[in-house]
């Protein structure tokens, strides 16, 4: 096998066939799936339970016949020409829901999330284990997805989908808001190795998740291995990066309690060369210096326990603390910075339960209560700053705000999430409610010494509550979908009116101003749509209203700089989306060919944006954009060895504010303009070989090349026509590559990693004047030892 | 090739002398030349561009230079000079063929020094105010180099608890003395109340001495407003903006330093705030955010009237900015017959017997102008795309 094999492509006509029954009552299992991993192919039961797959060749072949809610059957099967073979699937006694299932009918799960009719892209897991890639590089090469980030390991990024960008996208894990006390949690702080898949949400978000949004959505669902397992890894790159993962989980089958824990700590000091200054012309020459990105460290520790009881009446009680702490050094760019910094923690306990057959047969209950504990410093206090040229100049912090600071802020959260499915012949309805309450509590002696007050602003409560209902149909063939679903969010606030004076100087005390209290409710609504017209080819259609609430720093401001906002609105979204999937094996000679696209408009309406307000700032609802655009995504397994994709995203985003005021006496603009400052064009293509037993029975290697273009952008408006002038306002095109290898060793349960990010060196944007990293190494080392060895190993195919 | 470049310079030059000698903001005759220039905010940027005259009925940006929002002009010796506040830079351009040409390399000042204010003392030297700095720039506006600097840090309030930064702001030069408006901030839009102007011997470059007076509160609004200016008596005016209304005891109002002193003038005090204002909602207005001299003691420029804020404020539609006549020497104000503006867009500068402002008004966004020997108005007479943010008349 192996490298013989890669230029073969097969003659004869080789198909495995039959059908899958439940064990118990002979009736079909639709959309059973049944996979042969070592070639990638397979095929989901239809109404009859009937399936069939092509094969290459004659020989013996692992099947892997799974369902949800059924016992994984794996058989060894000889396929000879024309094969059948029936399955009975054994209904599963264990906890039964889409998490525990197996490795084996992952494919299968991610396979029913893309027929569903939303717009959402799956990115597989399974197929990242062992790569020295993080979240963020593996997102920004999927289709219709940008990842806009500003510097190294811990530095803010921004995630665009379909134009949607920032507040507007919303990120969770496995279902709960990416939530941190300073935004400083890195999404790239998961680590690679613990995903399970990621579903990229384009248009709807399931309402299940509770949340409101204008229907862009990231979801990392993480593994949970239904066995014993020990797992390490580390990873070394360039500019002291480094990664460690230590996890472990212990089964005790006949009391029904599992104890798991986990560690990872990620850490890096940023410090690449970048040139300064960036985007600017006519510039004496010595102006132009190569300098060390200083102050820009990041360093963060997770400690995780979980103790699950899965026999009593609940399926599943799980218990979960997580310890999160983080520092993270602030680098201005625009001069060396080297002393400001942030550094928090976050305590979330976690409680979750499940019951399939609650109160009556078919009813699933989930329950989920999180409450962080969050507390972070902002420490600031340098009086001098450093120039890149070298010369000290006074200042009062190295922060924008012009203050020193040595902030005490303490956030309390409970966010609840309980949801009701119950399942009806080919109807399926979902309630979901979450609620939501956030206290905040801002504190600084230390600026509040030398200014004669504190200026961190005042206290803030927040509630919200989210109530969805969802009805979903699936014909008794899967041939057609369809999705319903209506959301209530209702907010509830109390906002201090420091626009109004707030500083008796005479008393030096701080006045209380006065509180205006907000009450309001919200709804929105999609419907979704998709058939499958012929075998593997399937049409999509949805339309959704979408809200997406305030957040707390646009309501309550920052206490400085940004006033607070009494009457803010939601933003709104109107969405329509038509999409196509493909998805067949052994096609035109190539062993799978899938091939998704979308074309989408959006309308988006009262748009947060910030305005002045006299000498600050404020959120205000001002804005009216238009997207139009269209991805396309060709993913194409050329052999059950190599593999290829290739996507593209372009979108038209035009402002449609006509008037800036209510009284249609001023003009906007930039009306009918496009909006600057998002990605509008790009693509991303690339090749990975892999294959089993290279270097010995059960060994995988895999070697990949990845790139990524991205066209030039504007950061503002692009008001004038002087080519001279679009210069300083231009992110510039990017086109990197990637490249990297990875090969297993001891059965599988080691696995070595080595990448090179960047490989030609090339100065690259996501954000004005904020330059990325150049070329970077990566190399990574992963030990893992599961109980059963159908979990999988250190890599995967 | 040379010489013929020489030649056409030396027109261009004869041209221009030509068209300054009519100060008419309205020609008759088909002339080339520039009279107005200006800066548009849209977005997060201002766009810097020319227009001929006020005949012209729009401005475009399609021809503009464009800057960080916070970017200042000033004008000196037939050059334009813009100073990029948040930026630290600042650009000099001459006008050529009706587009502004830059001249020498771009000056770079250091990272948050914010300069905000620029003051010739001749083709030779410039002070710059950098309000982050809590320093004085000596500059060659000629040569575009700087060659030298005050420190201001001694003259900070509050520098026995660290903070070395009295915030120097607005400056004017009268009898050989840089006079210099401080804010003395504690902390950003948080000022020290009292009135402090530093005084500097352009000659030796060191301070004189730092004046105060606890009257008022404020003696610069961080960048250029109209202030401080020398009437025609050679007595020099500052005003205090307060805290922009936001703080009880921080009051606003005119000062007055006489000429031939080196003080503020005792017998003279003219806060806005505490008069009652007829024809305004609420009668009141609570501070003057930019302002214009005429001459014979008259200003025109912008108040902030509360009655015109709704509740809660809105940024984006209240017009509560209203155009007033400023009489420092008989301390009275008068309200103009233009409608409010809203606070993102006023500016406003003298041309002639004009003054144009440029507002985001009932009619549109605009220059209106007002012809205040005749006391007559023209409502928008010139459309803007963008809003109009500063304005200078090149005459």
């Amino acid at each position: 096998m192996g490298i013989c094999c890669f230029p073969m492509i097969s003659w004869a006509q080789v198909f495995l066939s039959g059908r899958i029954v439940d064990k118990k009552t002979n009736e079909p299992v639709v959309g059973a799936s049944v996979y042969i991993r070592k070639n990638q192919v397979g095929d989901n039961a239809n109404d009859n339970g009937l399936y069939r797959i092509k094969l290459p060749q004659n020989g013996t072949y692992l099947v892997e016949v799974s369902f949800i809610g059924y016992k994984t059957i794996k058989q060894s099967v000889t396929v000879n020409r024309n094969t059948t073979k029936n399955f009975f699937l054994e209904e599963s006694t264990e906890v039964l829901n889409e998490v525990v299932v197996k490795a084996s009918s992952q494919q299968a799960e991610i396979n029913h999330i893309r027929k569903s009719p939303m717009a959402v892209t799956v990115v597989d897991g399974a197929k990242l284990r062992g790569r020295s890639t993080g979240i963020e590089e593996v997102l920004t090469r999927t289709s219709g997805i940008k990842v806009r980030k500003s510097g190294g390991l811990g530095s803010s990024s921004k995630m665009s989908i379909h134009g949607l960008e920032g507040k507007r996208v919303a990120i969770y894990i496995d279902g709960f808001p990416l939530n941190s006390p300073d935004g400083s949690f890195d999404i790239n702080d998961i680590p690679i190795d613990a995903i399970k898949y990621i579903e990229i949400y384009k248009g709807i978000v399931p309402a299940e998740y509770g949340s409101d949004g204008l229907g862009g959505a990231i979801n990392v669902v993480t593994r949970e291995d239904e066995c014993d397992l020990v797992g390490f890894t580390q990873e070394f790159a360039s500019f002291g990066t480094s990664k460690t993962l230590v996890s472990v989980k212990k089964m005790f089958e006949k009391p029904g309690i599992q104890i798991g824990g986990g560690f990872f700590h990620n850490k890096s000091d940023n410090n690449y060369k970048m040139t300064y200054p960036v985007f600017e012309t006519n510039l004496p020459s010595s102006a132009y210096q190569e300098v060390i990105r200083n102050n820009d460290y990041y360093r963060s520790t997770m400690y995780n326990v979980g103790l699950t009881f899965t026999k009593f009446w609940f399926d599943k009680i799980e218990l979960e603390c997580a310890f999160y702490n983080n520092k993270k050094g602030i680098q201005a760019l625009d001069f060396d910075s080297r002393f400001s910094h942030t550094h928090g923690t976050n305590i979330m306990p976690t409680l979750t339960l499940e019951k399939k057959n609650f109160l009556f047969k078919n009813l699933e209950f989930k329950s989920g209560l999180v409450t962080p504990i969050i507390h972070t410093h902002l420490v600031d206090t340098a009086r001098t700053k450093r120039q890149w040229d070298g010369t000290i100049t006074n200042t009062m912090g190295e922060t924008d705000d012009n203050l020193l600071n040595y902030s005490d802020d303490k956030q309390f959260e409970i966010r609840h999430k309980l949801n009701l499915k119950y399942k009806l012949k080919q109807h399926t309805f979902n309630l979901n409610n979450q609620f939501t309450y956030s206290r905040y509590r801002p504190k600084d002696d230390y600026t509040a010494e030398y200014v004669g007050f504190d200026p961190s602003g005042f206290p803030s409560n927040m509630k919200g509550n989210t109530l969805g209902l969802a009805h979903e149909y699936s014909s008794r063939n899967n041939k057609l979908q369809n999705s319903l679903m209506f959301s209530l969010y209702y907010l509830n606030s109390g906002i201090y009116r420091t626009s109004d004076k707030i500083v008796d100087e005479s008393e030096s005390v701080k006045k209380e101003p006065k509180k205006t209290k907000i009450n309001n409710f919200y709804y929105g609504i999609s419907e979704g749509i998709s058939y499958e017209f012929f075998k593997g080819v399937r049409g999509k259609f949805s339309l959704s209203h979408n809200v997406r609430l305030p957040d707390t720093e646009e309501l309550f401001g920052d206490g400085v700089t940004v006033k607070p906002s009494v009457d803010l609105n939601p933003e709104i979204s109107n969405n329509i989306n038509l999409g196509l999937i493909m998805d067949k094996s052994n096609f035109m000679g190539l062993s799978r060919f899938q091939l998704e696209t979308n074309l989408y408009y959006m309308y988006i309406t009262d748009m947060i944006s910030l305005f002045p307000a006299d000498i600050r700032m404020i959120y205000t609802n001002l804005g009216k954009t238009q997207i139009m655009g269209g991805d396309f995504d060709l993913k194409i397994d050329v052999t059950p060895q190599l593999y290829s994709y290739f996507n593209l995203t372009y979108q038209d985003i035009r402002d449609k504010l006509k008037w800036t005021t209510n009284d249609q006496s001023v003009k906007n603009p930039t009306y009918d303009k496009q909006v600057p400052n998002i990605p509008r064009f790009y693509f991303n293509y690339g090749l990975e070989y892999h294959t089993e037993g290279l270097l010995g029975k059960h060994e995988i290697s895999r070697i990949y090349i990845d790139a990524s273009y991205v066209h030039d952008f504007d950061w503002s408006w692009q008001m004038s026509n002087l080519p001279e002038q679009r210069k300083k306002w231009l992110i510039p095109r990017s086109h990197l590559f990637t490249a990297g290898f990875q090969q297993s060793i001891w059965k599988n349960k080691v696995s070595l990693g080595f990448e090179v990010e960047n490989i030609f060196n090339k100065e690259s944007y996501m954000e004005f004047k904020k330059p990325l990293q150049g070329r970077t190494f990566k190399i990574k080392l992963r030990f893992n030892w599961f109980g059963d060895e159908s979990s999988g190993g250190a890599m995967s195919l | 090739m040379k010489n013929q470049w020489f030649l056409l310079s030396l027109l261009a030059t004869f041209l221009s002398f030509i068209s300054c000698s009519k100060d008419d903001p309205f020609p008759t005759d088909e002339e080339d030349d520039m009279s107005f220039v200006h800066s548009v905010t849209v977005g997060d940027n201002a766009y810097v561009s020319l227009f001929k005259d006020l005949n012209v009925e729009q401005t475009s940006t399609q021809n503009s230079l464009v800057f960080a929002k916070e970017s200042f002009l000033f004008t000196y010796g037939g050059n334009i000079y813009v100073l990029e506040s948040m930026n630290a830079r600042l650009y000099k351009y001459r006008v050529e063929n009706g587009l502004l040409i830059q001249e020498k390399e771009t000056m770079i000042l250091p990272s948050g020094s914010l300069p905000a204010f620029l003051t010739f003392d001749s083709e030779e030297k410039a002070y710059i105010s950098c309000v982050g700095l809590g320093k004085l720039y000596i500059i060659n506006p000629t040569t575009m180099q700087k060659t030298g600097e005050i420190d201001l840090s001694e003259y900070a309030i509050g520098k026995e608890s660290g903070d070395k930064n009295p915030e120097p702001g607005a400056s004017v030069i009268r009898d050989g003395i840089l006079y210099v408006g401080l804010a003395q901030d504690k902390s950003q839009f948080n000022p020290n109340t009292g009135a402090y102007v530093l005084l500097i011997d352009t000659k030796t470059d060191k301070p004189i001495k730092m004046i105060s007076d606890n009257r008022a509160t404020m003696a610069t609004a961080y960048e250029y407003s109209g202030d401080p200016f020398i009437d025609e008596k050679g007595d020099l005016y500052i005003y205090c903006v307060g805290g922009f209304g936001y703080f009880a005891n921080c009051t606003e109002g005119f000062l007055r330093i006489k000429k031939g002193e080196t003080d503020f003038d005792q017998s003279y005090y003219f806060p806005i705030e505490t008069i009652s204002i007829p024809d305004i909602k609420g009668n009141k207005a609570n501070y003057i955010y930019s302002k214009t001299y005429t001459g014979n003691g008259k200003l025109y420029g912008y108040f902030n009237v509360p009655g015109y804020v709704s509740n809660p404020p809105d940024y984006v539609n209240d017009k509560s900015m209203q155009t007033f006549e400023i009489d420092v020497y008989n301390k009275t104000v008068k309200k103009m017959n233009f409608d409010g503006t809203t606070g993102w867009s006023c500016s406003q500068c003298k041309a002639g017997d004009y003054m144009v402002f440029g507002m985001a008004s009932t009619q549109g966004t605009g220059y209106y102008l007002y012809n205040y020997k005749e006391d007559k108005y023209e409502p928008l007479k010139i459309k803007t795309e963008g809003n109009p943010f500063k304005i200078q008349y090149l005459k």
